[in-house]
């Protein structure tokens, strides 16, 4: 899919659930292969977190075609997705990594963005995978929030703005998925 | 959870959450209005709120897979090769460039986000310091600065040696060399901290050991320049977590006792070549929880080394109390200096007491035994078991409990516990371990622990001890108290489902084992494994042997990929094998456990616990083999007692189990004496350990009873029988089916003795019991039946109804036995002789004659010449 179509997509103010899983492969290789290039030009070794990937993914792509409000309130929703997905994937690469040491070869693609084994292990993100796929069921406005704020990373003060909801109960539905993610899992 | 109750819980969650957390379950309570679910639900979210919990992202991008291009000359230092790349930067083999002589050095480079501007002028400052540091010990630092291309780097003297915990393995060093390196250790930094440099990395990675057996430190004082540099927001540690003190990891104040804590560690580890904590799969908030309160730890904690030469064993006692002390959690409460470990160390290798135990409660409470052994030989036996099951119980609870102020409580509860048991104190009063166990399970029933944790972990060890010795409904109170603190205790989830297993409930032994399996993915591969073995001894003991096969290879495969635990694919081979007997397999079994065998001798010894165990079950699986070679199976059993009586002494319960097992194996080949003597000696030990109404007193007089039986000793044999019963009724309740057999064979022996009221008290009763439970029409009641037709007969009460009663048994064992099953013609066989009884000669020869078409009578000699009988009798009259 051109970039030129991917903007016009996400420029659409009506995106419906179809669209949103068609393009999801887009912006999740867009990130990867972003991760990879920021990896080659800075040599010395970083730490680069995961808002700032988005927003130079962001940047990169509204350079070349113009993202209007609908557009970038999609992106972002979008890129927290992949993120998702990405941790996800690399979560479970890791742990499979763990049983057949022998293929490790393979999974560098995985370890571009890698998970922060100090912060959430491996096990942990599958478990709050889990419990996330229920919570969306349950309730898939909690479930959203935690998708933006604990994958995206973005601020309370960024997801108020980009659902049109007062920062004070983005903060409570925060809350209270991260509490039923907990009971899930402890 | 239903979508309906979500909208409650959400409700009443978002109340709530605003409430003081005191008030918080009752306001809960109230709202869910007796909705159980509703409310755990919303306690276990309110729990979340103080906690540290998917505060921070969870990924990031890191470089560190990326080769990158080597630099070739690095200020006045020209690279070799690259060494390593850490966590701080990398380290090369570089070679000086200015010096006339050329210097190898080994060169770290730091990472650029670790420095700040202000780090020229430390380094600096630094360098004069440190380069003051000369010690034979501690490699020296030679340029330390930042290259015209802003890479800082410090050069130090190039060591040509191996990490220690490798070299003290290849060498096989034994404990007192070790030590004696260890010692080199803490000279240079002893040497360190009194000029005031603490190095805060210590670890076996940063300590060498050259070809002259010199101790070498790396990266003194290193950590420090970048600490003090530190952007804080990079959030980047200097220290090693595996190592590293609470204070450091918890961010405080660092002082010459960080060290300290870290020699702690570096000591364990030399000696035991395994890792104090196994921290590399923990977030970095578990792993300030496991370093803060080691009680965390119990999944990870001490995961020794198969290898390793020192068992843990080994080094407990004094040298594990040096190692706590080193490794307090509270830096006030450590040794105050290396010199003060120095020489409690040195006090060891001169066997003179060591300081740490000064004022130490387990010294006191081993004081406290070994006085009593020493008082009172007579009840030395009995406090022998004691103090081993005392010791026992205390070490599980010191390997949670580091933290001293709760393992001090702990301690004392147990010692008054003993003295509790205390012959002073009883007034000479022999007491076993049982009655030890249960002072102090009402002992800690009544005593208030202000630390909730700690009481949940007492209750659990006891709890686990006291299914040990088969005091199951205790246990099981304790274990479910505990569970309330604790609730998602592996230890206490699996320990309930062993001891549910023990008791034969198979229901709520699964239900346990599936609570765990819902928290699979928290569990360790050696956790999974564990349950998925009690999982299949649950199938196999409840007879569903398809299923328990199933399982156990389920088990065995993924260990063979996944695991490399030995010991553990040992007793999954072991269940197997029981599992393929109990299905009646005869040859595979021994297959499987001489296989086992041989592996258990070559990686742990013929005379270790696991090979011991092998021993015991191969016998007992040899005896169901075909021809039996029954002088393998006595070799075998003297093997394993041997062996356990060298491992836990000759008055431990194992050694009478051994001996009972291989008592039955000889009464069975008629050598009587042999089993008597057997017998006796287990029954001794029983005695001495759990009284005369344990399940293994039951067993012994059930050997007993059944060698009175081969002697022809009717009486002594029902006599015996009467007590096994009367154990097996408090055991498993009156009317539970191993109960029910017992008073089957009572009844036949009674029979025997030509006692047909006795007999017949006791199958009236098992009748309406068995019907209830197996059916009408089940196997065992059938031969209840049948041999209520037998005492019957010997009363000669041949009154109509009885008559009617037992051509109604035949016909209905016919019917669902079939007319051929053994069963079906021993009643009609009975039958057959009420008839000659009951003046009714043609039913009974019509009886015989048809017996005599059947080849299971005539195939059997025994059966055909009664049969016979019968049928010349009838004719006559």
């Amino acid at each position: 899919m051109q970039v030129a179509q991917l903007t016009k997509i996400l420029n659409n103010s009506n995106m419906d659930a179809r669209t949103w899983d068609e393009i999801l492969p887009i912006v999740y290789h867009q990130l990867k292969s972003l991760a990879r290039s920021v990896k080659h030009q800075h040599k010395q070794s970083l730490t680069l977190n995961t808002t700032s990937l988005v927003h130079e993914a962001y940047i990169k792509l509204g350079k070349s075609n113009r993202l209007d409000i609908n557009g970038t309130r999609h992106f972002y929703q979008l890129a927290a997705k992949a993120m998702r997905q990405i941790l996800v994937d690399n979560a479970r690469a890791k742990l499979s990594q763990k049983r057949t040491p022998e293929n490790s070869e393979n999974t560098q693609e995985n370890y571009l963005l890698e998970i922060d084994n100090q912060v959430t292990s491996a096990s942990e993100i599958i478990a709050i995978e889990r419990a996330l796929k229920k919570l969306e069921k349950l309730d898939s406005k909690l479930a959203e929030i935690v998708i933006y704020h604990f994958y995206g990373g973005y601020t309370f003060v960024q997801i108020s703005e980009m659902l049109n909801t007062p920062e004070r109960s983005i903060m409570r539905y925060w809350d209270k998925a991260k509490a039923y993610i907990y009971s899930q899992l402890y | 959870m239903t979508t309906e109750n979500w909208a409650l819980i959400e409700e009443i969650f978002d109340q709530a959450v605003n409430l003081d957390v005191k008030n918080q379950l009752d306001f809960v309570e109230s709202k869910a209005n007796g909705n159980k679910d509703v409310a755990t639900q919303v306690m276990k979210m309110l729990e979340s709120k103080n906690q540290d919990f998917m505060g921070q992202f969870p990924g990031k991008i890191s470089t560190e897979h990326l080769e990158i291009s080597q630099p070739k000359t690095l200020g006045n230092f020209k690279i070799i090769k690259k060494i390593a790349t850490g966590g701080m930067g990398r380290v090369y083999l570089a070679e000086s460039i200015s010096a006339d002589v050329s210097i190898k050095v080994a060169l770290k480079t730091i990472r650029i986000e670790l420095i700040n501007e202000n780090l020229k002028i430390k380094f600096q400052n630094e360098k004069s310091i440190l380069s003051k540091l000369r010690h034979k010990n501690i490699a020296t630092l030679i340029d330390a600065g930042v290259t015209d291309e802003n890479i800082p780097y410090i050069a130090t003297e190039w060591v040509d040696g191996e990490n220690i915990k490798k070299y003290c393995l290849e060498n096989k060093l034994s404990i007192k060399q070790r030590l004696k390196l260890f010692l080199q250790i803490c000279s240079a930094v002893s040497f360190a901290h009194n000029k005031l440099i603490v190095h805060r990395d210590l670890k076996p990675d940063n300590i060498l050991v050259d070809s002259q057996g010199q101790v070498k430190l790396l990266d003194f004082g290193i950590a420090k320049i970048i600490d003090d540099n530190q952007n804080k927001q990079t959030q980047t540690q200097i220290y090693t977590p595996d190592y590293a003190a609470p204070e450091q990891i918890n961010g405080e104040q660092c002082g010459l006792t960080t060290d300290v804590y870290s020699l702690g560690v570096v000591l364990f580890e030399i000696l035991t070549n395994s890792k104090r904590f196994e921290l590399t799969d923990l977030s970095v908030s578990d792993k300030i929880k496991a370093v803060n309160s080691p009680t965390n730890l119990n999944i990870k904690t001490l995961k020794i080394d198969k290898l390793t030469p020192y068992s843990l064993a080994r080094i407990s006692g004094v040298l594990e109390t040096i190692i706590n002390k080193a490794m307090h959690i509270d830096p006030n409460r450590r040794y105050e200096s290396v010199y003060a470990l120095v020489s409690d160390v040195e006090n060891y290798l001169d066997k003179r007491p060591i300081k740490a135990m000064k004022d130490n409660v387990f010294y006191k409470a081993k004081m406290l035994l070994l006085r009593n052994k020493l008082a009172s030989s007579i009840l030395a036996f009995t406090f022998i078991t004691i103090s081993i099951a005392i010791f026992v119980l205390i070490n599980q609870i010191r390997q949670k409990l580091i933290e001293a102020q709760k393992s001090k409580q702990v301690t004392e509860f147990l010692i008054e516990s003993i003295q509790a048991s205390n012959p002073d104190l009883t007034k000479g009063k022999d007491i076993s371990v049982i009655e030890f166990l249960q002072n102090a399970k009402i002992r800690i029933q009544n005593d208030s622990f202000d630390d909730m944790k700690l009481n949940a972990i007492l209750k659990q060890t006891i709890g686990i001890a006291l299914t040990k010795v088969g005091e199951y409904k205790d246990a099981e109170k304790l274990l479910l108290q505990s569970i309330e603190v604790h609730q998602h205790n592996f230890k206490t989830h699996i320990s309930l489902a062993n001891l549910y297993l023990k008791q034969k409930s198979y229901t709520k032994a699964k239900k346990q084992l599936q609570f765990l399996r819902k928290k699979d993915s928290l569990l360790t591969i050696e956790e999974i494994i564990q349950v998925y073995q009690i999982e299949a001894e649950i199938y196999s003991t409840d007879g569903d042997f398809e299923q328990a096969n199933a399982i156990i290879n389920a088990a065995i495969k993924f260990q063979l990929e996944e695991s490399s635990n030995t010991r553990s694919l040992i007793k999954s081979k072991l269940i197997l094998a029981t599992i393929l007997e109990l299905s009646g397999k005869i040859n595979e079994p021994n297959e499987i456990l001489r296989e086992t065998l041989e592996i258990s001798k070559s990686q742990y010894g013929n005379d270790s616990t696991i090979t011991t165990e092998i021993y015991n079950q191969l016998a007992r699986t040899l005896t169901s083999s075909s021809p039996v070679p029954w002088d393998e199976v006595f070799n075998l059993y003297q093997l394993a007692i041997k062996n356990q009586i060298k491992i836990y002494g000759p008055y431990h319960p194992i050694v009478a189990k051994t001996l009972l097992d291989e008592g039955f194996a000889m009464r069975f080949v008629g050598n009587l004496d042999a089993a008597n003597t057997n017998a006796t000696k287990a029954m001794k030990i029983a005695l001495r350990n759990f009284g005369s109404q344990h399940m293994l007193t039951a067993h012994i007089n059930f050997l007993i009873s059944q060698i009175y039986f081969s002697k022809g000793d009717m009486l002594g044999a029902i006599d015996k029988l009467q007590n096994v019963l009367e154990v097996y009724a408090r055991f498993y309740g009156e009317d539970h089916f191993e109960t029910n057999q017992i008073k089957t064979t009572l009844a036949i022996y009674f029979i025997k003795i030509k006692k047909g009221q006795e007999a017949l008290d006791i199958l009236n009763l098992l009748l309406i019991s068995q019907k209830e439970q197996l059916g009408e029409f089940n196997k065992a009641t059938f031969y209840v039946m049948m041999n209520i037709l037998k005492a019957h007969l010997l009363l000669e009460d041949y009154n109509s109804n009885f008559v009617i009663d037992g051509e109604a048994t035949l016909k209905n064992a016919q019917k669902h036995l079939g007319k051929e099953n053994i069963l079906t013609i021993g009643i009609q066989i009975v039958l057959a002789e009420i008839y000659l009884q009951t003046q009714n000669p043609l039913k009974a020869s019509k009886l015989s004659e048809e017996l005599m078409t059947f080849d299971m009578v005539m195939n059997n000699v025994n059966i055909k010449n009664r049969v016979n009988e019968i049928m010349s009798k009838a004719k006559m009259n």
